[in-house]
């Protein structure tokens, strides 16, 4: 296990970050804003695992000798 | 370690404290059309029933009014005590103008303060009292859209710039 755990620590708060804030927004009446939020946690989550999934896939296609 | 707490508490306040102050404009607002309508009542007194000339009327207006809005008032009696050729509109726009800034008041407000400004000291008693009814029943209904507007926004601010912070925060970590 090369992952650290702090990365999923990180990605776990962000979310509840994200579902706290999406609440707050949808409260006060602001359904489009919440929905970006959302978009916006998705996009820096994403951000954060791009390098484990790009790392995957070239295991992948090493594993499968596909070059 | 030590650096990085000291930091993310830095931003998340900072943010908070930003959180506060666009909160704090729309209690604002809310308080000063409040002193608002309590300064066109005490205008209306001086008008209507003591029959005071404008300028002095203004002057004590402006005495007794809150001090985020008695400048409109102290500004429109020294530009109409100093006689320098303004008509009484073009002293109330030039004050409303130069004061409105240091307000929470927006332009809709501004638009009823002209408006009201265009009828002002001009015509009999019975069509300026027209004319201040016109403008309570105006400032009546921005109060209420201002309080919606509080009630809506507030509490939506304030934990929006806590949380906001909390996120800067947990990314940079």
């Amino acid at each position: 296990m090369n992952v650290s755990v702090d990365l999923i620590f990180k990605i776990a708060a962000i979310g509840i970050l994200v579902s706290v804030l999406n609440q707050v927004l949808i409260r006060s009446g602001r359904e489009e804003q919440a929905m970006m939020t959302t978009l916006v946690g998705i996009v820096v989550v994403l951000f954060m695992v791009i390098q484990l999934i790009s790392n995957l896939f070239t295991t992948v296609k090493t594993m499968f000798q596909l070059y | 370690m030590f650096v990085k707490t000291i930091f993310s508490i830095i931003i998340i306040v900072a943010t908070a404290a930003i959180g506060y102050i666009f909160s704090y404009g729309y209690v604002q607002r809310l308080q000063q059309l409040k002193n608002l309508y309590l300064s066109f009542q005490l205008l209306e007194t001086e008008i209507i029933y003591s029959s005071n000339p404008l300028p002095i009327a203004m002057e004590r207006v402006g005495k007794k009014s809150n001090k985020y809005i008695c400048n409109i008032f102290n500004d429109t009696y020294k530009i109409l005590n100093s006689k320098i050729g303004y008509s009484i509109e073009e002293a109330w726009n030039k004050a409303i103008n130069d004061n409105l800034m240091k307000t929470s008041l927006n332009n809709e407000d501004k638009e009823i303060l002209i408006d009201f400004g265009k009828n002002l000291g001009f015509t009999d008693k019975e069509n300026q009292i027209k004319n201040f009814q016109l403008v309570y029943l105006q400032l009546q209904k921005q109060q209420k859209i201002a309080e919606q507007l509080k009630m809506k926004n507030e509490k939506m601010c304030k934990s929006l710039g806590v949380l906001i912070g909390i996120a800067i925060v947990i990314v940079l970590i």
